[in-house]
């Protein structure tokens, strides 16, 4: 009897909070959902049921050179490339360092590989046998390394390697790719455009606010003196609005009159149109969104180290280990959890992008050409512009989706090496 | 005795409610998007309007300038919501006009007399299937704007024709050490910028026989003319206002309204080597472009209110308030008798600025869009398009082909719901 | 050895900090900076610390309006109901005495519209000669003189078409000197066609038969700035005499019409220059009188009667002299101010920018809605996580594990749904759209349980048995001993509150419902690209955060730590 009251009291708790959540998040997710396979052009009361093909519209190819299938076999085929010689070069490193069992299949692999390399990246074309046989080649390959464990400890490492090959097997064959596919399309269509502008973002964002950010919170942690004054300044970015921190560099960026191109003079650079220019869109919002958030997650960086058990050093400055070595072999590890913490909340905030394009571009998408038309951009126009409810639900659905497919990479991938507790 | 003070108790009842039943004025509401001094300036005008009519209350709604206002009509569209009047651009008045809910003004007491004393041209922007249901209000024209100083140390005069203005765009640039420090034309890539050239040329977008001319040969020698200026190195263009590049005089020549003149270039109109503004150079018959805004009233307001708009309309296109705001705007004076009084004549003899030009060839001017309910679709591919030329991305014959195409897909997608 | 070397580690780390904090901060240095500058500052490369803003005195850029028709009342500085009067008495508006000498005061008409004359201070006006020192003007005016001289110049009959229809609607002035003198210049070089307009003059110049082969000479004088000065005309007269004297006897005639133009002129000019007898003796100096047009005459130089402003010109009424005397005179114009009015000048910007858009009403619905939304927050956000730190309960960590999951959820996401949902509730526009669907932040609630988690189970315990309810207990005991990390997540909410823009763009309509951010980005639009009072505005909608942020930081950080993010 006690308890069932007990377990009352403990739901009157969360009412208040749960109320709002079902409200305004749940409710809403699920409506979104269903309205995203509605047609609201005319009003919302009168929606008309179109399946999927508000999503089909998102993704409309309109005139394309080739079929998205063969850029997709192109491009599959370029990576387990990449894949199976980056594997192998891995291997071989692991070779060098102790004896493998799997040392057979390193070797035959990737001279099997060679062997096709050249003549199928130059002619193929929608062979399906060859197509086959490099997706065959591709798993046995994994299959063989998979207890390797070199490469997977040194994630960027191996990713830059099937980047790196990845591009010279680009130029070795056809112009055909998954890539310039997108980008085709993109010309055409402002979603695909707008995906293409949100990736671009994030991937100059990101990296970037992370190091600066980690850069703050080490720096923050070890200095003797001022520690509270550094800590002030730089939190100070994160505490002004998005509108006025735009505004503010919407007058540094100004193309006669900015500061930041006087500050390039010095340094004999002329001026940069930063505003006007299609290229420079997103790494301009970019230089905005790290500086206001930089120190906020520095902060956070910062509650990190110092939760870091102090023994950890004093134990490695007895063995010797300088300033580096103590980063790599202590901090590094040890701040894995923030680290990802830090990656998911900058990942699903820089994905969100729209109010510093919004104040710097005049309320435009960019200054030309959607150069800065972001996915929540669209969202936005497609919604209080054009008032076309379906539409922007389809888009906001698919925004979510990468990210929650992104977050779910973050998660499997760092599974293992981060203890994660909540 | 006693009926008497009953009579008079009840007569003293009756009259303290009745006042209040009587002096209830009733409530007009405006949304409109006119800010900074065009906002006061209309706020100055309804205020004395709401005083002379002590039985009418008009509330000015400023919704924030740009597309605000019409973002929200179509939001109050659908929820039901829409306001007394508000002012509307030409196709988004279409589009409200296909809904049915704008109040047709010519079944309005005296709306004949009135729309005969406005320019007809102006008229064009509000008529539907023959009828009209929308007024003018604040209609701008898109001019040459130059500077005197700049012409005079070059021993030029300011343009007349298109190879005209080409010519001294080229002679007014200046270079130094390889780097242009001023270019002699300025344009914002915008839809309106290349459709007020375009016009100059003999372009349209809809033939006399309703068809999409998007690509025709004139619009394409305007984009051609344009994107060449760009590529030699004589003209500039940005998306973004060209404020910096006047103070820092480094254009000399700049495409724009007139209603600009008193809003954000009038900063650089109160110096001394300021700015005149001068009928846009022509090719062909000159066609001034017309720009801006409209007023509807809507059929969902009650029957009184609407009465009370109708009002406060014939009091903000009557000639004295016309005078006044085109005076305070460099709005065009939309009533034709504005033309005729001393004061208007007087403000044009002691403006240096040139603002007598925005009533010059007003019989001759068109309107920067059609009235298509769909045309905003159209007008977003033909903005792309001229960014992409200007930017070289695309030829000025592909960009124009593609907006065409752009544009008859609108087309065909508005007939098909 | 060891010592050293960790020495020079901290200089590269203080380096390298001082290099971040700079990043950091000065962007915002500047923006504060830039707010208390003028206008003309904005806009000058390159860049300067200070401003004159903060100086007594400053020099503004002025120019004598030279026109007849300057001296009409303009219109457009009519208020409605002087227009409207004007209107219906069918009269003109002649706001000036034919004495009054107008200043046009360059630059002074701020942009978009709004701005005014700097109304405060002391104008020091100095009116020059053409020798460089003050000008001159005549009091003793010769009458017969001037007769002789118009009775010279009228009887000159080989004149341009032009110039002899000017000196025939001269001739009714003949009676009136003043008038005479004001619209010969007027016709002759200030007014809308006047005859010794630059490019005109000389192209009609180089028309005549027999000129072209002068080409090389004339040329150059279309290039300058204003009309042609009585020293080029002097210098042009040379050239079209030595051209009449090699010129065929038909074009001679024509020639000489373009000569005699000039002489006429010249003539004349001689003549106005030489009836100036008096200089003056320094400059006139006028005081702002506050909600008054009219000027307060410091110093007249014993000749100014009274001055007002209107729009961006200076009017001066003189007694017992005519202002044509000071037509080609320059004019060079400086403010004084004292300390209080040098302070007033300061935070121009400031008082400017708050005026031009309701950012009183923005901020008192930024403050409302910010506070409502901390306070809810931290009660319902609070409760939720004590829920989930202390109390047991069916479901309780899938409901956690439920609630987390939304902050994966970006707000952008469920904008339409979240729209229709508060519209159907006839929310749209109200402060309850503001408020209440942000009263429960996840992440908060998240703190808040790492916090409670670190509070001993025996407390809660021994705190039960003494007879505490559970509600008892939250408030008097666990709240106070998490109020580093309470601090922490009400200062996030109430940044997020203060801060949110799109939100409150899409949910409000009308100014009145609108906050700080949506209020600022109406009012970048509004005033264009000049940023003095951009970067004001800027400024003031940050300074409470700031203080805020300033005045918790302490235990904002400690907070931070607290929470223990593992």
């Amino acid at each position: 009897m006690n308890k069932k009251r007990n377990y009352v009291i403990g739901y009157l708790y969360l009412i208040p909070a749960l109320v709002i959540f079902i409200l305004f998040t749940y409710w809403p997710a699920i409506y979104s959902f269903y309205l995203s396979f509605f047609n609201t052009t005319t009003s919302v009361g009168h929606a008309i049921f179109v399946g999927l093909s508000n999503y089909a519209y998102l993704f409309r190819t309109g005139e394309i050179p080739y079929s998205p299938y063969m850029a997709f076999e192109y491009s599959l085929i370029r990576f387990s490339f990449a894949f199976i010689i980056s594997v192998a070069i891995f291997g071989w490193i692991e070779k060098g360092r102790k004896i493998s069992k799997n040392l057979i299949p390193l070797l035959i692999v990737p001279i099997f590989a060679l062997i096709f390399v050249y003549p199928s990246l130059s002619v193929l074309g929608g062979n399906v046998y060859i197509f086959i046989l490099w997706i065959i080649i591709g798993f046995l390959s994994y299959f063989f390394t998979r207890k390797m464990e070199f490469y997977k400890s040194h994630t960027i490492l191996f990713l830059l390697s099937l980047l790196g090959l990845y591009i010279v097997a680009f130029y070795i064959g056809k112009r055909i790719d998954l890539y310039l596919l997108f980008f085709d399309i993109a010309q055409n269509n402002s979603f695909v455009m707008s995906i293409w502008n949100t990736f671009y973002f994030v991937i100059i964002d990101v990296p970037l606010t992370i190091a600066i950010s980690l850069a703050a919170g080490l720096l923050m942690k070890n200095l003797p003196f001022f520690k509270a004054f550094f800590r002030t300044a730089f939190f100070a970015p994160y505490v002004a609005s998005i509108v006025a921190v735009s505004l503010l560099w919407l007058w540094m960026f100004n193309y006669h009159y900015g500061i930041l191109n006087y500050i390039l003079s010095w340094f004999g650079i002329p001026p940069i149109n930063w505003l006007n220019s299609a290229s420079l869109t997103m790494p301009t919002v970019a230089i905005l969104s790290i500086w206001e958030y930089f120190g906020y997650y520095g902060l956070i960086f910062l509650s990190g180290l110092q939760n870091i058990d102090q023994e950890y050093y004093e134990a490695a400055e007895i063995e010797g280990a300088n300033s580096f070595q103590r980063f790599v072999y202590i901090t590094w590890p040890l701040l894995s959890p923030i680290t990802f913490f830090v990656i998911v909340v900058s990942l699903i905030n820089a994905f969100q992008v729209f109010t510093q394009v919004y104040v710097l571009y005049n309320q435009m998408p960019g200054p030309y050409a959607n150069s800065g038309l972001t996915m929540v951009f669209y969202i936005y126009n497609t919604f209080y512009n054009e008032q076309q409810m379906g539409l922007a639900s389809a888009a906001a659905y698919v925004l979510l989706g990468i990210i929650m497919v992104l977050t779910l990479i973050q998660f499997r991938t760092t599974e293992k090496r981060v203890e994660y507790n909540i | 005795m006693r009926n008497k003070l009953i009579f008079l108790v009840s007569f003293a009842l009756i009259f303290a409610f009745a006042i209040p039943v009587f002096a209830q004025p009733v409530v007009v509401t405006f949304w409109e998007g006119m800010g900074a001094k065009l906002g006061t300036t209309l706020q100055t005008i309804t205020n004395l309007f709401n005083k002379e009519n002590p039985d009418i209350q008009v509330n000015l709604v400023y919704l924030g300038s740009g597309n605000e206002v019409d973002s929200k009509l179509l939001t109050a569209l659908a929820a039901n919501t829409l306001p007394t009047m508000a002012q509307v651009k030409g196709p988004w008045a279409a589009m409200l006009v296909s809904k049915g809910v704008v109040a047709p003004l010519y079944e309005f007491p005296g709306f004949t007399q009135l729309a005969s004393s406005i320019y007809s041209p102006l008229l064009v922007a509000g008529t539907f299937n023959g009828k009209i249901y929308t007024l003018p209000f604040n209609r701008d024209v898109f001019d040459l704007f130059v500077r005197p100083q700049m012409f005079e140390q070059a021993g030029l005069t300011y343009p007349k024709t298109m190879q005209e203005m080409a010519q001294d765009a080229k002679l007014l640039t200046v270079v130094q050490n390889g780097k242009t420090v001023r270019y002699g034309l300025g344009f914002r890539t915008t839809y309106r910028q290349f459709t007020a050239v375009a016009y100059q040329f003999g372009g349209s977008y809809i033939s006399p026989d309703g068809k999409i001319t998007i690509n025709s040969p004139q619009n394409v020698a305007a984009l051609t003319f344009l994107v060449n200026l760009v590529k030699e190195g004589y003209a500039y263009a940005k998306f973004d206002y060209f404020d910096n590049e006047l103070t820092t005089s480094s254009v000399a020549m700049l495409l724009g309204g007139s209603a600009e003149l008193t809003y954000d270039l009038s900063d650089i109109a109160g110096q001394s080597d300021g700015l005149v503004m001068v009928p846009i150079p022509s090719d062909v018959t000159f066609k001034p472009m017309l720009h801006g805004q409209n007023i509807a009233i809507f059929n969902t307001a009650t029957p009184e209110q609407q009465q009370a708009a109708w009002k406060y309309l014939q009091f903000l296109l009557s000639p004295d308030i016309q005078l006044y705001w085109a005076m305070q705007t460099g709005y065009i004076p939309v009533n034709k008798q504005v033309a005729d009084l001393p004061q208007w004549k007087d403000f044009v003899a002691q403006n240096q600025n040139g603002i007598g030009t925005i009533m010059v060839g007003l019989d001759q001017s068109a309107d920067y869009a059609p009235n298509l309910p769909w045309w905003t679709d159209a007008r977003e591919a033909i903005r792309t398009a001229f960014e992409n030329a200007v930017h070289f991305t695309m030829t000025p014959q592909q960009a124009l082909d593609w907006a065409q195409q752009q544009a008859e897909q609108a087309y065909a997608s508005y007939n098909a719901k | 050895m060891k010592k050293p070397r960790k020495k020079l580690l901290y200089f590269f780390y203080y380096v390298a900090a001082v290099i971040l904090a700079i990043f950091a901060i000065g962007p915002l240095v500047w923006m504060v900076d830039t707010s208390f500058k003028t206008n003309a500052e904005v806009l000058s490369y390159p860049p300067k610390w200070g401003t004159i803003n903060a100086m007594p005195s400053r020099t503004l850029s002025a120019e004598i309006v030279k026109t007849r028709a300057g001296q009409n009342a303009n219109p457009s500085s009519l208020s409605l109901e002087a227009l409207l009067g004007s209107l219906s008495t069918n009269q003109q508006t002649s706001l000036s005495s034919p004495d009054t000498l107008a200043i046009h005061v360059l630059g002074a008409s701020g942009y978009r519209g709004t701005g005014t004359m700097p109304r405060r201070g002391i104008l020091s006006i100095e009116l020059m000669g053409e020798d460089g020192g003050f000008a001159s003007y005549s009091t003793n005016f010769s009458t017969p003189d001037f007769n002789s001289v118009v009775a010279k110049i009228s009887s000159v009959s080989t004149l341009t078409d032009d110039v002899r229809g000017i000196m025939n609607s001269l001739s009714q002035y003949t009676s009136d000197p003043q008038e005479y003198i004001l619209n010969f210049y007027d016709d002759f070089l200030y007014g809308n066609n006047p005859v010794f307009a630059r490019i005109n003059f000389i192209s009609n110049l180089l028309n005549v038969n027999g000129m072209m082969k002068f080409q090389d000479e004339i040329s150059p004088f279309k290039k300058g700035v204003g009309p042609l000065s009585a020293a080029e005309l002097k210098e042009l007269a040379g050239i079209l005499q030595s051209a009449l004297s090699t010129a065929s006897p038909s074009d001679k005639m024509e020639i000489e019409k373009y000569l005699n133009d000039i002489d006429v002129y010249l003539e004349f000019n001689e003549f106005y220059q030489s009836q100036k007898n008096k200089k003056l003796s320094g400059p006139i100096k006028l005081a702002f009188i506050p909600n008054s047009n009219q000027l307060k005459i410091i110093d007249g130089q014993s000749i100014v009667e009274s001055a007002y402003t209107s729009g961006d010109q200076i009017y001066i009424n003189f007694k017992n002299v005519s202002f044509v005397w000071f037509l080609n005179s320059d004019v060079s114009l400086t403010a004084h101010y004292n300390f209080w009015e040098v302070l007033a000048n300061f935070f121009d910007n400031y008082v400017s920018a708050w005026n031009s858009a309701p950012f009183g009403i923005y901020y008192f619905n930024s403050i409302f809605v910010a506070v409502a939304t901390t306070v809810l927050n931290i009660i319902f956000d609070v409760m939720m996580a004590f829920a989930f730190s202390k109390l047991t309960f069916p479901g309780r960590d899938k409901i956690f594990i439920g609630v987390i999951a939304t902050m994966m959820i970006p707000y952008q996401v469920l904008l339409v749904a979240d729209y229709l949902i508060i519209h159907s509730f006839g929310w749209i526009n109200t402060y309850y759209a503001l408020i209440i669907p942000w009263s429960a932040t996840a992440f908060v609630i998240f703190l808040m349980r790492q916090s409670f988690n670190s509070i001993p189970n025996d407390l809660y315990d021994a705190a039960k048995i003494d007879g505490a309810s559970s509600w008892r207990f939250l408030w008097t005991i666990a709240v106070p001993l998490s109020m580093p990390v309470v601090i922490t997540g009400a200062l996030l909410t109430f940044l997020g509150s203060w801060n949110s823009f799109l939100w409150v763009l899409i949910m409000t309509d009308t100014t009145n419902m609108r906050t700080l951010p949506v209020g600022l980005q109406n009012f970048i639009i509004d005033s264009g690209a000049i940023f003095n009072q951009l970067m004001a505005a800027a400024t003031f909608t940050m300074i409470p955060v700031v203080v805020a942020f300033l005045f918790f930081q302490k235990y904002f950080v400690s907070g931070f730590f607290r929470s223990g993010i593992k």
